[in-house]
C-alpha cells in the first residue's frame, strides 16, 4: 500500500515518519525538481506499506514548488507516488490553523487517515476537541489521537491504516481545489474565504477552548536588539570552532587510516597498473570522500537542534532585514558561516532555506567564503613572500595579510550576491510569510535522522563524481604521452645529482620528473602562456591543475615538482626551493607580486571537485556547478591579474 | 480609528479590517488570518522589520511592506 504523509509545517509530520519507519528511509529528489523526497517503509502482518513524507505546506493551491509537487502527484492518478491513501497529520493544538489543508486534502476521493498530534499539548493548554462530533463531520476517514514527539500512536495509527473506510466522494466544499494556476487571485481569495468560514463552523462545534498564544519569554530575549545578536553570535561562533577544530581529529584518523590502507593494498597486491588505480586511484579518491563525513555530522547535528527547537525561524527574524537586500535569506548566515570552515556541509545547510532563489543564491557564493583548505596555501605564500614583522610595534603584518584574505573573500561573496540578485529570475513573489514555531526542546532521534540522512546523501550522491574525478586526476598525473615519464626517470639517473643524492633523494627526483612529464605537466606547460599575465611559471600551472582536487594539494603538488620532502607541517625545505627558484630574466619567479597575485587566485577559484559535485547534487543540474565553475574562474583571474599589474 | 498593520505598536489590541493584495489575502487566510481577525504584534525584529502577530496561537512573521498592505483598526482594551 502506497502512503502518502501529508500536514502543515510544524506538525511533528517528520517525528511522526521517522517513528513509522524508523531507519528504513531513503532520501531523493522528486522528478525534475529540487524538491525533497522522503519515502521509506513498514511492514505489519506481512504488509508492507510504502510512505512518502511529502514537503510541509499550507495548502494545495500551487504557488511554491512544494506546493507544486503535492498538488501534481495528487491530482493524477497515473502519477507514480499516487497514494491508496492519504496519511494527513495536523496539531491539535492548533487545530483550526490546520484545518485548511485538511479539508482540501479531503476534496480528494481518496481513503484518508487523519491524525490529531500532539495530543498532549493541546491538553496542556486546555484545548478539547470532540473527537466523536469530528467522526460525524468526516464520517468516511478515520480519525486518531497521537503524540508522535514523545513516540506515541504508532500502533493507533497501524490499526487505522488496517481498517480504511470507503469514500463517499461527498468531499468538504464538494470542489477539489484546482491545480491550475491560472484562475484568477480573486476567485481563489473568493474560495479560501468560503472555506475558511466553513471551517470555523466546524471548529465551533467541535473546539471548546480556543487558542491563547502563551509567548515564551525566550523570545524577547532572542529577538532583543543586543542580546539576540550576541546569543546567535555566540551560537555560529561554538558550531563554527567545533566544525573548524575538533572535526580535525577524526578528520586527521579518517586520512591516517586510507593512507595506511592504500599502503597495505599496493603490498600485498602483485605491483602493476591494477595496483596503483587500486591504491593511487581508488582507496585515495574513497578517503577523499570519507574525509567530509566529520564535518558535515557536527554541521547538521548543530542545524538539527535549531531547526527542531525552533530557533533557527527566530534567526530569520532577526537577520532578515540585514541579508534581504542582498538577495539572501535570514537562513543564509548559516551555510555562508559553515564555508568558513568548508563549503560542502555549507551548501548542503543551504537546504533550510525554502526560497529558491535565495537558497540559489546562497550556493553560488558559498565557495567563496575562505574555506579551511585554503589555510595550508596561504600560510605557504605569506611565509613566502610576506616578511615577518610588525605595524606599529604590535601588528603582525603577515596576520594581517591573512586577515586580508578571508576579508576579501567575505567581500567578494556578498557583492556576488548582489550581482546574482539582479541576474538571476525567480517567478515567486517576494512574500515572507514564516511561521515561528514554538519553542520546544529537540528530539534527539529527530535530530540524529537527519544527520544519517545528509552523511548518507554526500557520500552515495556527490561521493560518486568525487571519486571519478580524483581517479581521473590520479590518470593524468601518473601517466604521459608515449614513453615520456620513464624517459624522463631515465634521463634523471645519468645526472651528477642523482648520483650524489640519497635514497629518499633519489626517490622524491624521480617523482618530479615522473609529474612534469605526465599529462598534467603537459597540460601546465600549454597553459603557461594563459597564466603568464598573472606572474606564473608551469610550475604553479601543474599545481593549480593537481590542487582541483582539493586546494591542499596545491602544496604537496609543489613538493613533488621541487623533489624536497618536509617533515610534519612546516614547508620549510620547500620554501627554501621555491625562494631560490629564478625566471628566464634572473628575478625571483616568486616575487611579492607574484605571490600575493598567487593568493587573491586561491581565494576566488572554484579549485575544489567536491564543492562541484554537491552543488550539482544540491541543484539537481550540472547548469549551476559550471556556471559557478565559470564566474569564479573569471574573477580569480581577472582579480590576480590586476593583483599582479598593480604591483609590478 | 483605521491604521495599517506595519503602524501598530508592540502589544496593541488590533483587529484586520481588510487586506490589500488578493495574492497575499488568500496566502493569509490558508495560514489562519481572515478579515475580523482579533491579533496584536507579538514581537518586532531588531531593525523594525520584520513583525511577528498572533494569529490563534500560531505565530507569523511577515515583513513591514507586507503589512503596509493589511487595514486595522485598534480596539479598546480591557
Amino acid at each position: 500500500m502506497k502512503i502518502a504523509l501529508l500536514g502543515n509545517p510544524n506538525t511533528g509530520k517528520s517525528s511522526l515518519f521517522n517513528l513509522l519507519t524508523g531507519l528504513r528511509q531513503q532520501v531523493g529528489n522528486f522528478p525534475g525538481v529540487t524538491v525533497e523526497k522522503k519515502s521509506g517503509f513498514f511492514t505489519d502482518n506481512n504488509q508492507k506499506f510504502d510512505i512518502v513524507d511529502f514537503p510541509g505546506t499550507y495548502s494545495l493551491d500551487p504557488r511554491s514548488l512544494d506546493e507544486q509537487v503535492v498538488s501534481k502527484v495528487l491530482s493524477d492518478p497515473q502519477n507514480p507516488d499516487y497514494p491508496d491513501l492519504i496519511l494527513a497529520v495536523v496539531d491539535a493544538s492548533r487545530l483550526e490553523n490546520n484545518l485548511f489543508l485538511f479539508t482540501q486534502l479531503y476534496e480528494f476521493n481518496i481513503p484518508m487517515v487523519l491524525v490529531l498530534n500532539m495530543w498532549d499539548v493541546a491538553k496542556k493548554q486546555g484545548i478539547q476537541i470532540d473527537i466523536e462530533k469530528l467522526k460525524q463531520l468526516f464520517p468516511d476517514i478515520t480519525i486518531v489521537a497521537t503524540n508522535a514527539r514523545l513516540g506515541l500512536g504508532k500502533e493507533r495509527i497501524i490499526n487505522a491504516l488496517n481498517t480504511v473506510k470507503k469514500r463517499n466522494g461527498k468531499g468538504f466544499m464538494g470542489v477539489a481545489p484546482s491545480s491550475n494556476n491560472a484562475i484568477d487571485d480573486k476567485i481563489k481569495r473568493q474560495e479560501a474565504k468560503l472555506r475558511k468560514e466553513k471551517i470555523e463552523i466546524v471548529i465551533n462545534e467541535t473546539q471548546t477552548k480556543s487558542n491563547k498564544l502563551k509567548q515564551s519569554r525566550l523570545d524577547a530575549f532572542f529577538v532583543h536588539p543586543l542580546w539576540g545578536y550576541l546569543f546567535f553570535l555566540s551560537v555560529l561562533l561554538v558550531m563554527f570552532q567545533f566544525i573548524f577544530s575538533f572535526a580535525a581529529y577524526p578528520m586527521d584518523f579518517i586520512d591516517g587510516s586510507f593512507g595506511r590502507f592504500a599502503h597495505w593494498m599496493s603490498n600485498i597486491l602483485p605491483s602493476g597498473v591494477l595496483n596503483d588505480l587500486i591504491s593511487e586511484g581508488i582507496i585515495p579518491g574513497i578517503g577523499g570522500v570519507v574525509i567530509f563525513v566529520p564535518q558535515i555530522a557536527l554541521l547538521f547535528f548543530f542545524i538539527g537542534i535549531l531547526e527542531e527547537t525552533g530557533y533557527l525561524s527566530r534567526v530569520v527574524f532577526i537577520m532578515d532585514r540585514i541579508m534581504r537586500p542582498l538577495g539572501l535569506n535570514g537562513k543564509s548566515v548559516v551555510p555562508l558561516m559553515s564555508s568558513l570552515a568548508c563549503a560542502i556541509p555549507g551548501v548542503m545547510s543551504a537546504r533550510t532555506i525554502s526560497n529558491w532563489k535565495e537558497r540559489l543564491i546562497t550556493i553560488l557564493i558559498a565557495p567563496l567564503m575562505s574555506c579551511s583548505a585554503r589555510i595550508p596555501v596561504y600560510t605557504l605564500l605569506i611565509a613566502l613572500v610576506i616578511p615577518e614583522g610588525y605595524l606599529f610595534g604590535f601588528i603582525n603584518i603577515q596576520g594581517i595579510v591573512l586577515f586580508g584574505l578571508y576579508f576579501l573573500g567575505i567581500l567578494g561573496a556578498l557583492l556576488t550576491a548582489l550581482v546574482l540578485k539582479l541576474l538571476i529570475r525567480s517567478k515567486s513573489k517576494g512574500f515572507m510569510l514564516l511561521e515561528l514555531p514554538a519553542l520546544k526542546p529537540p528530539r534527539w532521534a529527530d535530530v540524529f535522522t537527519s544527520v544519517l540522512e545528509k552523511v548518507k546523501i554526500f557520500i552515495f550522491d556527490a561521493g560518486k563524481i568525487i571519486v571519478a574525478i580524483s581517479i581521473v586526476l590520479w590518470f593524468l598525473a601518473s601517466y604521459g604521452p608515449g614513453n615520456s615519464i620513464n624517459n624522463a626517470r631515465e634521463n634523471i639517473r645519468k645526472t651528477a645529482d642523482y648520483q650524489s643524492a640519497d635514497k629518499e633523494e633519489k626517490k622524491n627526483l624521480e617523482s618530479s620528473a615522473g609529474l612534469k612529464h605526465s599529462y598534467i605537466g603537459q597540460l601546465g606547460q600549454i597553459i603557461e602562456p594563459i597564466i603568464a599575465p598573472l606572474g606564473y611559471d608551469w610550475k604553479i600551472g601543474i599545481s593549480l591543475i593537481t590542487s582541483f582536487a582539493a586546494r591542499e594539494v596545491f602544496v604537496g603538488s609543489l613538493s613533488t615538482i621541487y623533489a624536497v620532502q618536509d617533515e610534519g607541517d612546516e614547508p620549510t625545505k620547500l620554501i627554501d626551493s621555491m625562494r631560490k627558484e629564478k625566471r628566464a630574466d634572473g628575478s625571483p619567479t616568486y616575487s611579492l607580486a607574484a605571490g600575493i597575485s598567487l593568493m587573491v587566485f586561491y581565494v576566488f577559484a572554484m579549485q575544489c571537485m567536491s564543492t562541484v559535485a554537491i552543488v550539482k547534487r544540491e541543484t539537481q543540474s550540472w547548469k549551476w556547478p559550471l556556471t559557478q565553475f565559470a564566474f569564479m574562474g573569471i574573477m580569480a583571474y581577472a582579480f590576480s591579474w590586476l593583483t599582479y599589474v598593480i604591483l609590478t | 480609528m483605521q491604521k495599517r498593520l506595519s503602524d501598530c505598536l508592540l502589544g496593541e489590541a488590533i483587529e484586520v479590517l481588510s487586506i490589500e493584495d488578493d495574492f497575499m489575502a488568500t496566502k493569509l487566510i490558508e495560514m489562519g488570518m481572515t478579515e475580523h481577525l482579533k491579533t496584536k504584534i507579538v514581537l518586532i525584529a531588531p531593525l523594525g522589520d520584520p513583525i511577528a502577530i498572533d494569529i490563534k496561537g500560531f505565530t507569523l512573521s511577515l515583513r513591514i511592506s507586507e503589512a503596509e498592505k493589511i487595514l486595522v483598526k485598534k480596539l479598546s482594551q480591557h
